[in-house]
């Protein structure tokens, strides 16, 4: 600052002077300075305002499109959820109704043997003879002193009643036969009653569970009846399935964790231990590895047993072929584990040794304490665990999906809401700085005060008017009388 | 096209990782030990604290070798052992049980010099160091630091001739003068750090504590 004083002695003259000479500039330069100012003010206004305007219009846009995709996969749900209860009713009515037919078939044959011994049931009374009328009259005739008539008729009472006696007793036999016809029966409609019943759950079942597909047929009708109108119907949300899936992505990380590490020491010894790629020990690298392909394997595995849809191109392919990727996936993941499983061995074979040259190193009396325990425990339990983590490993593409899927309206939503905040605070921060600008004109103006109103004084108004007059002629607008312009 | 660019993208990926720059990741140690004079009797309890402290935490790929301190230490012969860890684990530890076995061999000899020749033992390890050429270079010290030329001989460390190479000196035995007046070991300690960065070492260090070796051998290793 001193080097521009021009009276380095004299530094209060020399900086009243500097002031002077700028006030003097700054006044003479004030018209074009005022422009200058007013032009960035414009510009910083249209220019915040087109940053605020593309943030919103940026954002609605895509929260148009968050809204289809959310519907989308709100049907592409419902429509899985319909699916997978048309499977069950399949299911369900095969296994259920598809024993109709054969209960039908029981039931009528049992029908049939109940009408054939009903008809045998019939109640038919003995049939007594036709003369029995003109005997019983003859033995009616009263008795008569006559020895022999009297033992006429004698005969003839005696005979009648034989006849109603076997009359009588065939009866009973007929009866009694009936009524075993008619015990017989009792077990065929308890039969009956029972398969009428079955009959009856299975019906009632399917009933059940075509109301439900009905409420669900239902329920997709409206979405698809909403889909156009402007009403938010969709009961989807993102959020569950996406927290669900990053907690249990987090859990496999741990697994893969713990299966890096069983791993890591080993592999040292089946590639090169000092070769490094990229810095990082290429056992390191070959562990990692290992674990990637059996993510890698699971992804294919799991698409193929059609849990997962990672490779929609595979859904397309033939049946055989699947079967083959699904046998090659199955094999791999297999031969990966075997391999897990003898490194993990391994590993315990290389710490037990360390430890026993360590051992050796400290020499005889840290040999007695470092004894190994000798149980075979920590090494099944490693062999275990390195056969059983790349399984569960596998898994990992059931929440890998569900994190894809959902992640993606979450990151779209989260997207929506920063370029709103964005938007709202370049509004905010703009309108601070435009108002900011504005007010430098008359800081401007307040700076220079002092010549300005030595000019206002000496000025002629009229000139003033007629410059305004013909300034606002040159820019195409109306020329404006003198009183307007004066004001 | 559009198929060899999705190719070439990996490709070339791979290749950038794979280009390390040519950096290695090894360390060599060179080990002195001092069998003259005062330092001649703590040779095994030197070696057992080599055998605990510093081998076991070398890993596969490094080098380790072990030079005597005498009264002529610029010389092949004063080589005790020398040897690269096979890059398999297990065949590493067996090395450093053989390595272990040489040195328990060279401390149960009775030998001491009667001169003490520091430098020349570091100008020796220092040319082994350059040739290995490791990721990292140490040397490890064990001695009084009290160096004792034979008569007419002449070292001197030419400076840059330990560039890049940390030096330790460890348990460094105090003389009988050293107790009256701590600044004579003081400032022998301090004339050997001014020698070294002379010489253009990496790092000077005094390590009194044994147990920190491998601390200080892993930082080193980065």
């Amino acid at each position: 600052m001193e080097r521009f004083y021009l009276w380095p002695a004299n530094p209060g003259i020399s900086i009243f002077l500097l002031w002077l000479a700028s006030v003097v500039f700054l006044w003479a330069a004030r018209a074009p300075m005022l422009q200058v100012l007013r032009g960035l003010a414009a510009s910083l206004e249209h220019g915040v305002g087109s940053i605020a305007r593309w943030c919103s219009e940026t954002a609605s846009e895509l929260a148009a499109r968050h809204e289809k995709a959310l519907r989308a996969a709100s049907e592409l749900e419902l429509q899985s959820r319909i699916a997978r209860e048309v499977v069950r009713i399949d299911d369900s009515f095969a296994q259920k109704l598809g024993r109709y037919a054969e209960l039908q078939r029981k039931v009528e044959d049992l029908v049939g043997g109940l009408e054939g011994d009903y008809v045998q049931c019939g109640d038919s009374p003995p049939q007594v003879p036709g003369w029995a009328g003109a005997v019983e009259a003859v033995a009616a005739i009263p008795d008569n002193t006559d020895p022999n008539v009297r033992k006429v008729l004698e005969g003839i009472r005696e005979s009648m009643s034989d006849a109603e006696k076997r009359a009588f007793k065939a009866y009973k036999e007929d009866t009694a036969s009936r009524h075993k016809l008619l015990g017989r029966m009792r077990p065929t409609w308890k039969e009956i009653r029972t398969l009428l019943a079955g009959m009856k759950d299975a019906v009632a079942k399917a009933v059940q569970t075509s109301s439900k597909l009905s409420r669900y047929v239902d329920e997709y009708d409206a979405l698809v009846g909403t889909r156009e109108s402007e009403v938010h119907a969709c009961n989807y949300s993102p959020m569950k399935p996406f927290l669900t899936s990053l907690i249990v992505m987090g859990i496999a990380l741990g697994g893969a964790f713990v299966n890096f590490q069983l791993i890591a020491l080993p592999m040292s010894e089946l590639v090169p231990a000092g070769a490094h790629l990229g810095g990082i020990p290429v056992a390191t690298v070959s562990a990692l590895v290992i674990i990637l392909m059996e993510v890698a394997v699971g992804i294919f595995l799991m698409d193929m047993l059609g849990i997962t849809d990672l490779f929609p191109k595979l859904a397309t392919v033939a049946p055989s072929r699947r079967r083959l990727i699904l046998c090659l996936s199955i094999g791999g993941l297999f031969l990966l584990s075997s391999v897990e499983s003898s490194l993990a061995i391994l590993r315990e074979q290389i710490v037990d040794a360390d430890a026993a040259l360590k051992r050796s190193l400290a020499g005889e009396a840290a040999q007695v304490v470092g004894i190994a325990a000798g149980s075979s425990i920590p090494v099944i339990g490693q062999a275990v665990l390195g056969f059983v983590l790349p399984w569960l490993l596998a898994l990992v593409a059931i929440p890998l999906e569900m994190l894809l899927d959902s992640g993606r309206h979450v990151l779209s939503k989260a997207t929506v809401f920063t370029l709103h905040a964005v938007g709202g605070t370049v509004r905010v921060v703009g309108h601070a700085l435009s108002s900011l600008v504005g007010a430098l004109p008359s800081v401007y103006d307040v700076y220079i005060a002092v010549p300005l109103r030595i000019e206002r004084v000496w000025r002629d108004p009229e000139k003033d008017v007629i410059a305004y007059s013909e300034a606002r002629a040159r820019s195409g607008q109306r020329r404006v009388s003198r009183a307007e312009a004066a004001r | 096209m559009k198929r060899v660019k999705t190719l070439l993208i990996p490709g070339f990926l791979l290749f950038a990782l794979g280009c390390d720059g040519g950096a290695r990741y090894d360390q060599a140690v060179g080990i002195l030990i001092d069998v003259s004079g005062t330092y001649a009797d703590r040779k095994a309890e030197t070696v057992d604290l080599i055998k605990r402290e510093v081998l076991p935490d070398l890993v596969p790929g490094d080098t380790v070798f072990v030079i005597r301190i005498d009264g002529e230490s610029y010389d092949e012969k004063d080589l005790v052992a020398l040897m690269t860890l096979d890059r398999r684990p297990s065949q590493s530890n067996a090395q450093k049980l053989a390595l272990a076995q040489k040195l328990d061999e060279f401390a149960q000899g009775r030998e001491s010099a009667s001169h003490t020749d520091i430098p020349g033992a570091i100008m020796l390890a220092s040319e082994y160091l350059r040739e290995i050429g490791a990721g990292s270079s140490t040397i490890l010290v064990f001695s009084d630091m009290e160096t004792d030329l034979p008569q007419g001989a002449s070292r001197k460390l030419e400076a840059g001739e330990l560039k890049g190479i940390h030096i330790a000196a460890v348990n460094v035995k105090r003389l009988p003068g050293d107790t009256f007046d701590p600044e004579r070991y003081r400032a022998r300690l301090t004339r050997w750090e001014h020698e070294v960065q002379r010489a253009g070492a990496a790092e000077w260090r005094a390590i009194l504590d044994p147990a920190r070796l491998p601390p200080y051998l892993a930082e080193i290793r980065g």
